[in-house]
């Protein structure tokens, strides 16, 4: 709901000022999606989704206020609710910004790391033909953050240019990782992120870049598996100690061991996209690229192709993609190999033998190589309401328990 | 007018009837969908506001004129007519796929949408203020803003 009504009744009454329409005056606007899913077999669980239909998982309901305090100076506050977190209000985002000039705006306070094209309004469920974005690229715990940021737009003859600059931290205290385990603390050291956006004619395309210096992640409260090898036990401790005092194994597979504890990791993560729209045919294709220094969490590549038909009303769409995602590091193949040698296999203490298999299970848990297709609907059946139902297959050869058909059906809305 | 049933006469259909049934479709389609659309600005001012200028303008990509004043759009509010018709053939967007535009700079932060109002807010506002730039059903056009863009 807009207020147009107050900010124009200043300007009828008073003296009409080029700012009076919208100075003192207070946006308050909204987003929401309802949204009912359910897999097709009881074995299958992705995402959170079940084989039983669920209308809590998947739905939010946004609340944003914002308010200009002087000509160049707004504050905005952002609340989200997710019903996977018993609808437990968030500020998603929560800033003052600045128009430096008609072409620049500053921000300081929560703002999204925008780290893909649709990163911005992940949430914003209206604002794109899916019930849920491609999860290969959009399921990154790093969704919003603190910091300051900038935002530039200009044209160049008929090519419109955005660029977005923004330095955040943030820290996430119930990361549930793709891979299973329990909620866990991921902090964020101040990062470096930048969008670039160009839109020319019918084409849209653009890049993200970011560069996060240091990212903890408590791996020990995540996964139980480590706790022999990192916990308050010493034995794996101890037998990597051993290990290296005896001259079994290097100090650098030793060190590279350690690292996969996730207390200081560097991570570069790039995007590419390009897209096209003519109002009634659509096509975009999206790719990404995460790079963890050595650490328990993966390196993921993941890109996805989706075109769609828009007839009337409706949107017809279909989406094609693929993730993959590797080990960081090969700590646990040369810790193996390196323990085999030294000693045969059948003879290792029960220590070696829980280190090997502590660190073998953290890097098989990151291995993904799977494929996706969605098809989906859209129906604007009314002004600012959508409904959709997509159909989501999941293929992953190497890991059956991530295979998943998915049903969903929802409501899409903005006021 | 005549009605329907008298328009039949022993099941033929009169030419008397085909000139009404032509004149009222004639008329229902002109006023459905050929009503015309006039962007207008304060009579002082002078800048180049072409069809591109306006688009940009209205989906808050530009935010000054080619005189590098301060531009302020104005939407005609969403129940009438001419807002649709402005949507679908200035800015060449369907009213869902404009609310899917604004959505992301609205939630973004980079954007806020423009106010409406009804068309005598609007003769109004933009007479009185030479950075408003708004539309009306160009049958409501008066000497008291300048006209500078038309779509039919």
């Amino acid at each position: 709901m807009k207020l147009p009504a107050f900010s124009l009744c200043v300007g009828l009454v008073m003296p009409f000022t080029a700012h009076a329409l919208d100075v003192n005056s207070i946006d308050i606007n909204g987003f929401g999606s309802i949204i009912g899913s359910m897999t097709s077999d009881e074995d299958e669980n992705l995402y959170g989704i079940d084989d039983e239909f669920d209308f809590q998982n998947e739905s939010r309901f946004a609340v944003q206020v914002s308010s200009r305090l002087s000509e160049k100076w707004s504050a905005t506050a952002q609340i989200l609710a997710r019903g996977e977190d018993q609808y437990d209000p968030t500020f998603e985002w929560a800033y003052l910004s600045y128009e430096a000039t008609s072409n620049l705006k500053l921000f300081f306070g929560r703002q999204r790391f925008k780290q893909y094209k649709y990163s911005g309004y992940v949430d914003v469920g209206y604002a794109y033909p899916w019930l849920r974005l491609p999860q290969g690229v959009y399921s990154v715990p790093f969704s919003s953050g603190d910091g300051v940021g900038a935002a530039y737009q200009t044209y160049a003859g008929d090519l419109e240019v955005n660029l977005q600059y923004n330095i955040l931290g943030s820290t996430i205290d119930d990361f549930v990782p793709s891979t299973g385990g329990n909620p866990s603390t991921i902090d964020i050291q101040l990062s470096h992120i930048l969008s670039l956006d160009f839109n020319f004619q019918q084409f849209n395309f653009g890049a993200n870049f970011a560069y996060i210096p240091e990212l903890s992640y408590d791996i020990l409260g995540a996964d139980p598996r480590l706790q022999g090898v990192f916990g308050q036990n010493q034995a794996g401790q101890d037998a990597l100690d051993g290990l290296v005092a005896q001259g079994l194994i290097s100090g650098a597979i030793a060190n590279d061991v350690r690292d996969l504890k996730n207390d200081d990791i560097e991570v570069f993560t790039w995007d590419l996209y390009a897209g096209w729209d003519n109002g009634d045919v659509f096509v975009l294709a999206e790719y990404s690229d995460q790079n963890f220094s050595e650490s328990s969490l993966a390196d993921q590549e993941s890109w996805y192709f989706t075109g769609g038909y828009r007839f009337g009303q409706y949107t017809f769409h279909a989406t094609y993609g693929q993730d993959k995602n590797d080990a960081s590091t090969d700590a646990a193949d040369q810790l193996a190999s390196a323990v085999n040698a030294a000693v045969p296999p059948g003879f290792q203490p029960d220590s070696l033998v829980g280190l090997v298999a502590g660190v073998n299970a953290l890097q098989n848990a990151q291995v993904e190589d799977s494929e996706f297709y969605i098809f989906g609907v859209r129906y604007d059946f009314d002004a600012a309401v959508a409904l959709k139902a997509d159909y989501t297959t999941v293929m992953d050869d190497d890991n059956p328990q991530r295979e998943a058909e998915i049903f969903a059906v929802g409501l899409d809305f903005v006021f | 007018m005549p009605s329907a049933l008298t328009l039949y006469s022993n099941g033929v259909l009169t030419m008397r009837a085909i000139q009404v049934l032509t004149t009222l479709c004639l008329t229902t389609f002109a006023a459905v969908s050929f009503a015309e659309v006039s962007v207008i600005v304060h009579p002082s001012n002078s800048a180049t506001v072409d069809a591109t200028a306006i688009e940009r303008i209205f989906l808050g990509k530009e935010k000054s004129f080619s005189n590098g004043a301060k531009a302020v759009p104005v939407n005609l509010e969403s129940s009438a007519a001419e807002r649709e018709e402005f949507e679908t053939k200035v800015l060449d967007k369907s009213s869902s796929q404009l609310k899917a535009y604004w959505s992301k700079l609205i939630f973004t932060g980079k954007g806020t949408q423009p106010s409406e109002a009804t068309v005598s807010e609007m003769i109004e506002l933009v007479s009185s203020n030479p950075n408003i730039i708004g539309y009306v059903p160009s049958s409501a056009v008066t000497d008291a803003v300048k006209v500078v863009h038309t779509a039919q």
